[in-house]
Protein backbone atom coordinates (compact mmCIF):
# COMPACT_ATOMS: atom_id res chain seq x y z
CA UNK A 1 0.00 0.00 0.00
CA UNK A 2 1.24 3.26 -0.67
CA UNK A 3 1.00 6.96 1.41
CA UNK A 4 -1.49 7.30 -1.73
CA UNK A 5 -3.93 4.33 -0.84
CA UNK A 6 -3.59 5.28 2.91
CA UNK A 7 -4.43 8.86 2.05
CA UNK A 8 -7.90 6.82 -0.33
CA UNK A 9 -8.56 5.00 2.92
CA UNK A 10 -8.78 7.58 5.36
CA UNK A 11 -10.86 9.95 2.87
CA UNK A 12 -12.85 7.09 2.60
CA UNK A 13 -13.25 7.08 5.98
CA UNK A 14 -14.23 10.92 6.35
CA UNK A 15 -11.04 11.63 8.01
CA UNK A 16 -9.62 13.48 5.34
CA UNK A 17 -7.68 16.58 6.50
CA UNK A 18 -9.48 19.93 5.91
CA UNK A 19 -9.11 21.48 2.29
CA UNK A 20 -6.37 18.66 1.11
CA UNK A 21 -6.44 18.77 -2.59
CA UNK A 22 -4.51 15.19 -3.71
CA UNK A 23 -5.73 13.26 -6.09
CA UNK A 24 -6.40 10.10 -3.68
CA UNK A 25 -8.18 11.64 -1.11
CA UNK A 26 -10.89 13.55 -3.58
CA UNK A 27 -11.10 9.99 -4.91
CA UNK A 28 -11.89 8.53 -1.57
CA UNK A 29 -14.18 11.14 -0.49
CA UNK A 30 -15.86 10.70 -3.92
CA UNK A 31 -16.14 7.31 -3.25
CA UNK A 32 -17.71 8.28 0.34
CA UNK A 33 -20.04 10.29 -0.55
CA UNK A 34 -21.61 7.82 -3.12
CA UNK A 35 -21.45 5.07 -1.34
CA UNK A 36 -22.98 7.10 1.42
CA UNK A 37 -26.04 7.84 -0.55
CA UNK A 38 -26.20 4.97 -2.55
CA UNK A 39 -25.39 1.59 -0.78
CA UNK A 40 -27.48 0.44 2.15
CA UNK A 41 -28.73 -2.45 3.75
CA UNK A 42 -31.48 -4.55 2.50
CA UNK A 43 -34.74 -3.00 4.35
CA UNK A 44 -36.38 -6.07 5.19
CA UNK A 45 -39.05 -6.62 7.87
CA UNK A 46 -38.17 -9.25 10.46
CA UNK A 47 -40.23 -9.53 13.59
CA UNK A 48 -38.61 -8.99 16.93
CA UNK A 49 -40.07 -12.19 18.29
CA UNK A 50 -39.82 -15.83 16.58
CA UNK A 51 -40.98 -18.91 18.25
CA UNK A 52 -39.08 -21.14 15.48
CA UNK A 53 -36.22 -19.16 15.16
CA UNK A 54 -35.25 -19.01 19.06
CA UNK A 55 -36.13 -22.81 18.91
CA UNK A 56 -33.55 -23.18 16.23
CA UNK A 57 -30.91 -21.02 18.23
CA UNK A 58 -31.29 -22.90 21.16
CA UNK A 59 -31.47 -26.58 19.44
CA UNK A 60 -28.51 -25.05 17.78
CA UNK A 61 -26.89 -24.21 21.44
CA UNK A 62 -27.91 -27.12 22.85
CA UNK A 63 -26.24 -29.05 19.95
CA UNK A 64 -22.53 -27.12 20.97
CA UNK A 65 -23.04 -27.94 24.20
CA UNK A 66 -24.06 -24.67 25.69
CA UNK A 67 -27.03 -25.77 27.11
CA UNK A 68 -27.41 -28.99 29.14
CA UNK A 69 -30.64 -30.52 27.44
CA UNK A 70 -31.87 -31.53 31.24
CA UNK A 71 -32.32 -28.42 32.59
CA UNK A 72 -34.41 -27.54 29.46
CA UNK A 73 -36.13 -30.48 30.22
CA UNK A 74 -36.56 -29.81 33.39
CA UNK A 75 -37.95 -26.37 32.59
CA UNK A 76 -40.18 -27.44 30.64
CA UNK A 77 -41.54 -30.41 32.19
CA UNK A 78 -43.17 -28.70 35.27
CA UNK A 79 -43.61 -31.01 38.17
CA UNK A 80 -47.12 -30.79 38.99
CA UNK A 81 -47.81 -29.85 42.44
CA UNK A 82 -50.58 -31.38 44.68
CA UNK A 83 -53.03 -28.53 44.40
CA UNK A 84 -52.40 -28.50 40.77
CA UNK A 85 -53.07 -32.57 40.91
CA UNK A 86 -55.62 -32.07 43.29
CA UNK A 87 -57.54 -29.32 40.68
CA UNK A 88 -56.82 -32.21 37.63
CA UNK A 89 -58.95 -34.58 39.85
CA UNK A 90 -61.79 -31.85 40.53
CA UNK A 91 -61.71 -31.01 36.83
CA UNK A 92 -61.75 -34.87 35.70
CA UNK A 93 -64.79 -35.24 37.65
CA UNK A 94 -66.77 -32.28 36.42
CA UNK A 95 -65.23 -33.75 32.91
CA UNK A 96 -67.06 -37.32 33.43
CA UNK A 97 -70.60 -35.69 34.41
CA UNK A 98 -69.89 -33.56 31.03
CA UNK A 99 -68.89 -36.71 28.82
CA UNK A 100 -71.88 -38.91 30.00
CA UNK A 101 -74.41 -35.62 30.03
CA UNK A 102 -72.78 -35.37 26.17
CA UNK A 103 -73.07 -39.41 25.44
CA UNK A 104 -76.71 -39.21 26.21
CA UNK A 105 -77.96 -36.04 24.62
CA UNK A 106 -75.52 -36.00 21.33
CA UNK A 107 -74.79 -39.73 21.02
CA UNK A 108 -71.18 -40.72 21.76
CA UNK A 109 -68.29 -38.90 19.97
CA UNK A 110 -65.40 -40.00 19.50
CA UNK A 111 -62.91 -37.49 21.61
CA UNK A 112 -64.47 -35.38 24.70
CA UNK A 113 -62.52 -32.17 25.40
CA UNK A 114 -62.83 -30.05 28.82
CA UNK A 115 -61.38 -27.07 29.08
CA UNK A 116 -59.71 -25.42 32.32
CA UNK A 117 -57.10 -23.54 33.25
CA UNK A 118 -54.89 -23.08 35.81
CA UNK A 119 -52.50 -20.25 36.43
CA UNK A 120 -50.83 -20.11 32.65
CA UNK A 121 -51.53 -24.02 31.77
CA UNK A 122 -55.01 -25.19 29.08
CA UNK A 123 -55.59 -28.48 30.39
CA UNK A 124 -57.77 -30.45 28.00
CA UNK A 125 -59.57 -33.81 28.94
CA UNK A 126 -59.66 -36.49 26.23
CA UNK A 127 -60.88 -40.05 25.53
CA UNK A 128 -57.40 -40.41 24.16
CA UNK A 129 -54.79 -37.89 24.80
CA UNK A 130 -52.07 -39.08 23.14
CA UNK A 131 -53.72 -39.36 19.99
CA UNK A 132 -55.15 -35.62 20.97
CA UNK A 133 -51.66 -34.13 21.51
CA UNK A 134 -49.81 -35.75 18.24
CA UNK A 135 -53.12 -33.97 16.05
CA UNK A 136 -52.32 -30.78 17.92
CA UNK A 137 -48.77 -30.77 18.04
CA UNK A 138 -48.98 -31.92 13.68
CA UNK A 139 -51.14 -28.94 13.23
CA UNK A 140 -49.67 -26.39 15.30
CA UNK A 141 -46.28 -27.09 13.15
CA UNK A 142 -47.80 -27.38 9.58
CA UNK A 143 -48.88 -23.73 10.70
CA UNK A 144 -45.55 -22.58 11.24
CA UNK A 145 -44.85 -22.89 15.28
CA UNK A 146 -42.35 -25.09 16.75
CA UNK A 147 -43.91 -26.79 19.31
CA UNK A 148 -42.43 -29.68 21.76
CA UNK A 149 -45.05 -32.14 23.06
CA UNK A 150 -44.03 -34.27 26.12
CA UNK A 151 -45.59 -36.89 28.83
CA UNK A 152 -45.36 -37.05 32.31
CA UNK A 153 -47.60 -38.72 35.01
CA UNK A 154 -50.12 -39.84 32.78
CA UNK A 155 -50.65 -36.01 30.89
CA UNK A 156 -49.67 -35.48 27.82
CA UNK A 157 -48.32 -31.78 27.25
CA UNK A 158 -47.33 -29.03 24.77
CA UNK A 159 -44.79 -26.39 24.88
CA UNK A 160 -45.00 -23.88 22.38
CA UNK A 161 -43.83 -19.96 21.57
CA UNK A 162 -46.06 -18.46 19.67
CA UNK A 163 -44.96 -16.09 17.22
CA UNK A 164 -46.39 -12.44 17.40
CA UNK A 165 -48.49 -11.66 16.53
CA UNK A 166 -50.03 -15.08 16.16
CA UNK A 167 -50.76 -15.87 12.49
CA UNK A 168 -54.29 -16.22 11.58
CA UNK A 169 -53.55 -20.17 10.63
CA UNK A 170 -51.87 -20.53 14.42
CA UNK A 171 -55.05 -19.52 15.79
CA UNK A 172 -57.08 -21.31 13.29
CA UNK A 173 -55.72 -24.51 14.98
CA UNK A 174 -55.89 -23.81 18.27
CA UNK A 175 -59.76 -22.67 17.77
CA UNK A 176 -60.51 -25.40 16.34
CA UNK A 177 -59.45 -27.12 19.50
CA UNK A 178 -61.17 -24.70 22.06
CA UNK A 179 -57.90 -23.33 23.14
CA UNK A 180 -57.69 -19.34 23.69
CA UNK A 181 -54.71 -17.62 22.41
CA UNK A 182 -52.30 -16.95 25.30
CA UNK A 183 -51.71 -13.00 25.98
CA UNK A 184 -47.88 -13.93 26.66
CA UNK A 185 -46.85 -15.96 23.61
CA UNK A 186 -46.56 -19.31 25.22
CA UNK A 187 -48.58 -21.99 24.64
CA UNK A 188 -49.04 -24.88 27.42
CA UNK A 189 -51.44 -26.94 27.28
CA UNK A 190 -51.93 -30.75 29.11
CA UNK A 191 -54.11 -33.41 28.17
CA UNK A 192 -55.24 -36.12 30.12
CA UNK A 193 -57.81 -39.22 30.27
CA UNK A 194 -61.06 -38.29 32.50
CA UNK A 195 -60.92 -40.24 35.31
CA UNK A 196 -63.40 -43.45 35.81
CA UNK A 197 -66.62 -43.16 36.94
CA UNK B 1 -23.54 -11.05 29.24
CA UNK B 2 -24.05 -12.05 33.20
CA UNK B 3 -26.07 -15.11 32.34
CA UNK B 4 -23.12 -15.90 29.98
CA UNK B 5 -20.50 -16.03 32.37
CA UNK B 6 -22.47 -17.35 35.16
CA UNK B 7 -23.81 -20.17 32.73
CA UNK B 8 -26.42 -22.79 34.06
CA UNK B 9 -30.54 -22.08 33.17
CA UNK B 10 -30.27 -18.91 32.28
CA UNK B 11 -28.47 -19.25 29.39
CA UNK B 12 -31.87 -20.18 26.92
CA UNK B 13 -33.53 -17.01 28.21
CA UNK B 14 -30.85 -15.19 27.40
CA UNK B 15 -30.01 -16.32 24.27
CA UNK B 16 -33.68 -16.01 23.62
CA UNK B 17 -33.35 -11.93 24.59
CA UNK B 18 -29.93 -11.77 22.54
CA UNK B 19 -32.28 -13.10 19.42
CA UNK B 20 -34.69 -10.50 20.09
CA UNK B 21 -33.11 -7.72 20.36
CA UNK B 22 -30.10 -8.38 17.68
CA UNK B 23 -31.69 -10.57 15.02
CA UNK B 24 -33.33 -7.56 12.82
CA UNK B 25 -30.03 -5.85 12.88
CA UNK B 26 -27.75 -8.25 11.97
CA UNK B 27 -29.80 -10.55 9.94
CA UNK B 28 -29.64 -6.79 7.44
CA UNK B 29 -26.01 -6.70 7.82
CA UNK B 30 -25.56 -10.34 6.96
CA UNK B 31 -28.01 -10.16 4.51
CA UNK B 32 -25.55 -7.23 2.22
CA UNK B 33 -23.20 -9.52 1.53
CA UNK B 34 -25.34 -13.38 1.81
CA UNK B 35 -28.39 -13.09 -0.82
CA UNK B 36 -29.94 -16.01 0.15
CA UNK B 37 -32.13 -15.37 3.63
CA UNK B 38 -31.32 -19.02 4.88
CA UNK B 39 -27.41 -18.72 4.57
CA UNK B 40 -27.46 -14.81 6.25
CA UNK B 41 -30.28 -16.14 9.17
CA UNK B 42 -27.96 -19.14 9.90
CA UNK B 43 -24.37 -16.83 10.28
CA UNK B 44 -27.10 -14.79 12.51
CA UNK B 45 -27.01 -17.49 14.76
CA UNK B 46 -23.95 -18.69 13.98
CA UNK B 47 -22.75 -15.32 15.52
CA UNK B 48 -24.86 -15.44 18.53
CA UNK B 49 -23.44 -18.73 19.57
CA UNK B 50 -19.75 -17.67 19.10
CA UNK B 51 -21.06 -14.73 21.36
CA UNK B 52 -21.71 -17.06 23.43
CA UNK B 53 -18.13 -18.85 23.43
CA UNK B 54 -16.73 -15.60 23.37
CA UNK B 55 -18.06 -13.67 26.26
CA UNK B 56 -15.27 -13.85 28.21
CA UNK B 57 -13.75 -11.16 25.80
CA UNK B 58 -16.10 -8.51 25.93
CA UNK B 59 -15.09 -5.45 27.70
CA UNK B 60 -18.31 -4.95 29.97
CA UNK B 61 -17.82 -1.46 29.63
CA UNK B 62 -17.97 -0.96 25.97
CA UNK B 63 -21.05 -1.11 23.70
CA UNK B 64 -22.64 -4.99 22.89
CA UNK B 65 -23.68 -4.08 19.76
CA UNK B 66 -20.67 -2.96 17.76
CA UNK B 67 -18.53 -5.70 19.56
CA UNK B 68 -21.19 -8.28 18.07
CA UNK B 69 -21.29 -7.33 14.55
CA UNK B 70 -17.69 -7.10 14.54
CA UNK B 71 -18.36 -10.94 15.13
CA UNK B 72 -20.49 -11.37 12.39
CA UNK B 73 -18.97 -9.34 9.73
CA UNK B 74 -15.69 -11.69 10.70
CA UNK B 75 -18.18 -14.41 10.03
CA UNK B 76 -19.12 -13.21 6.78
CA UNK B 77 -15.92 -12.18 5.10
CA UNK B 78 -14.81 -15.72 6.06
CA UNK B 79 -17.90 -17.35 4.39
CA UNK B 80 -17.47 -15.20 1.31
CA UNK B 81 -14.03 -16.29 1.13
CA UNK B 82 -14.65 -19.71 1.16
CA UNK B 83 -17.44 -19.33 -1.63
CA UNK B 84 -16.42 -16.51 -3.38
CA UNK B 85 -14.99 -16.65 -7.37
CA UNK B 86 -12.94 -14.31 -6.63
CA UNK B 87 -9.86 -13.40 -8.97
CA UNK B 88 -6.99 -13.86 -7.32
CA UNK B 89 -5.51 -10.74 -5.66
CA UNK B 90 -2.56 -10.76 -7.95
CA UNK B 91 -3.65 -11.04 -11.32
CA UNK B 92 -5.98 -7.87 -11.12
CA UNK B 93 -4.67 -5.50 -13.21
CA UNK B 94 -3.39 -2.45 -12.66
CA UNK B 95 -4.79 0.34 -14.45
CA UNK B 96 -2.61 1.62 -17.44
CA UNK B 97 0.05 3.92 -16.26
CA UNK B 98 -1.31 7.25 -18.39
CA UNK B 99 -4.51 6.52 -16.13
CA UNK B 100 -2.77 5.83 -12.96
CA UNK B 101 -0.95 9.21 -13.54
CA UNK B 102 -4.28 11.16 -13.77
CA UNK B 103 -5.88 9.73 -11.48
CA UNK B 104 -2.99 10.50 -8.84
CA UNK B 105 -2.67 14.30 -10.56
CA UNK B 106 -6.62 14.97 -9.51
CA UNK B 107 -7.12 18.18 -8.06
CA UNK B 108 -10.12 19.69 -6.70
CA UNK B 109 -10.48 21.93 -10.11
CA UNK B 110 -9.91 19.56 -12.27
CA UNK B 111 -13.20 17.45 -11.09
CA UNK B 112 -16.36 18.45 -12.73
CA UNK B 113 -18.51 18.97 -9.86
CA UNK B 114 -22.57 18.19 -11.03
CA UNK B 115 -24.35 21.41 -12.13
CA UNK B 116 -27.33 19.80 -11.82
CA UNK B 117 -29.80 17.88 -10.49
CA UNK B 118 -29.84 15.62 -13.69
CA UNK B 119 -26.19 15.36 -13.48
CA UNK B 120 -26.53 14.32 -10.26
CA UNK B 121 -29.19 11.62 -10.77
CA UNK B 122 -26.85 10.23 -13.66
CA UNK B 123 -24.13 9.58 -11.67
CA UNK B 124 -26.24 7.90 -8.73
CA UNK B 125 -27.79 5.73 -11.65
CA UNK B 126 -23.98 5.01 -12.74
CA UNK B 127 -22.64 3.96 -10.02
CA UNK B 128 -25.22 2.07 -8.65
CA UNK B 129 -24.70 -0.34 -11.65
CA UNK B 130 -21.27 -0.70 -11.20
CA UNK B 131 -21.44 -0.89 -8.03
CA UNK B 132 -23.35 -4.29 -8.09
CA UNK B 133 -20.92 -5.55 -10.62
CA UNK B 134 -18.25 -4.84 -8.05
CA UNK B 135 -20.42 -6.27 -5.13
CA UNK B 136 -21.02 -9.60 -8.17
CA UNK B 137 -17.18 -9.61 -8.93
CA UNK B 138 -15.42 -8.50 -5.40
CA UNK B 139 -18.08 -9.27 -2.27
CA UNK B 140 -15.57 -8.77 0.67
CA UNK B 141 -13.74 -5.58 -1.21
CA UNK B 142 -17.13 -3.87 -1.65
CA UNK B 143 -18.32 -4.91 1.73
CA UNK B 144 -15.49 -3.92 3.43
CA UNK B 145 -15.11 -0.14 1.72
CA UNK B 146 -18.77 -0.02 2.79
CA UNK B 147 -18.09 -1.14 6.90
CA UNK B 148 -14.99 1.56 6.55
CA UNK B 149 -17.69 4.28 4.97
CA UNK B 150 -19.96 3.52 7.64
CA UNK B 151 -17.72 2.96 10.48
CA UNK B 152 -14.76 4.98 10.15
CA UNK B 153 -12.72 2.18 10.68
CA UNK B 154 -8.91 2.71 10.94
CA UNK B 155 -6.14 0.35 9.47
CA UNK B 156 -6.35 -1.22 12.65
CA UNK B 157 -9.57 -2.07 12.75
CA UNK B 158 -9.91 -3.32 9.12
CA UNK B 159 -7.01 -5.77 10.00
CA UNK B 160 -8.91 -6.56 12.92
CA UNK B 161 -11.69 -7.35 11.19
CA UNK B 162 -10.01 -9.19 8.16
CA UNK B 163 -7.78 -11.03 10.94
CA UNK B 164 -4.36 -10.63 8.67
CA UNK B 165 -1.30 -8.75 9.46
CA UNK B 166 -0.32 -4.85 9.26
CA UNK B 167 1.43 -5.92 5.55
CA UNK B 168 -1.48 -8.07 4.66
CA UNK B 169 -4.45 -5.42 5.43
CA UNK B 170 -2.14 -2.67 3.96
CA UNK B 171 -2.38 -4.93 0.74
CA UNK B 172 -6.11 -5.86 0.99
CA UNK B 173 -6.70 -1.87 1.03
CA UNK B 174 -4.80 -1.29 -1.81
CA UNK B 175 -6.81 -3.99 -3.63
CA UNK B 176 -9.69 -2.54 -2.80
CA UNK B 177 -9.00 0.58 -4.75
CA UNK B 178 -7.43 -1.26 -7.51
CA UNK B 179 -10.66 -3.63 -7.46
CA UNK B 180 -13.20 0.24 -7.09
CA UNK B 181 -10.99 1.74 -9.98
CA UNK B 182 -11.91 -1.84 -12.48
CA UNK B 183 -15.34 -1.87 -11.19
CA UNK B 184 -16.24 1.48 -11.44
CA UNK B 185 -14.40 2.17 -14.19
CA UNK B 186 -17.61 3.70 -15.88
CA UNK B 187 -18.66 5.85 -13.20
CA UNK B 188 -14.91 6.79 -12.77
CA UNK B 189 -14.64 8.52 -16.36
CA UNK B 190 -18.37 10.40 -15.89
CA UNK B 191 -17.07 11.43 -12.14
CA UNK B 192 -13.49 12.86 -12.81
CA UNK B 193 -13.14 12.57 -16.59
CA UNK B 194 -10.77 9.49 -16.70
CA UNK B 195 -11.09 7.50 -19.84
CA UNK B 196 -9.47 3.81 -20.64
CA UNK B 197 -9.63 3.05 -16.74
CA UNK B 198 -10.39 -0.71 -17.11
Amino acid sequence: MTDEDQDWVDALAGRAPEGAKRGAIHEGLRLRELIQRNVHAPNVSVPERDATREAQLLERARREGLIDPSQLTQRRRRPMRPTAIGGLALAASLACIAVALTFFLHGTPQTQHLRGAHEDVIRIEAADPTALKMQILQELRAAGVTATGYEQLGVEGIDADLPEPVPPRVREVLTRHHVSVPSDGVLKIEIAAPSAP
Amino acid sequence: MRACREGGAAIEGALRQLDRTYFGALFRESLRGLSDRETARDLVQDTFIKVWLRCATFQGDSELLPWIRSILRNGLLDRLRKTADEVALDTVQDQPGETQLRIAELSEESIPQPDSEAARVQLDACFQRCWQRFEAASPSHALVMTWIVEDGLTHDEIGELLGRTPGATREFISQCRKRARLHLAEWYQLAFGVKEMA
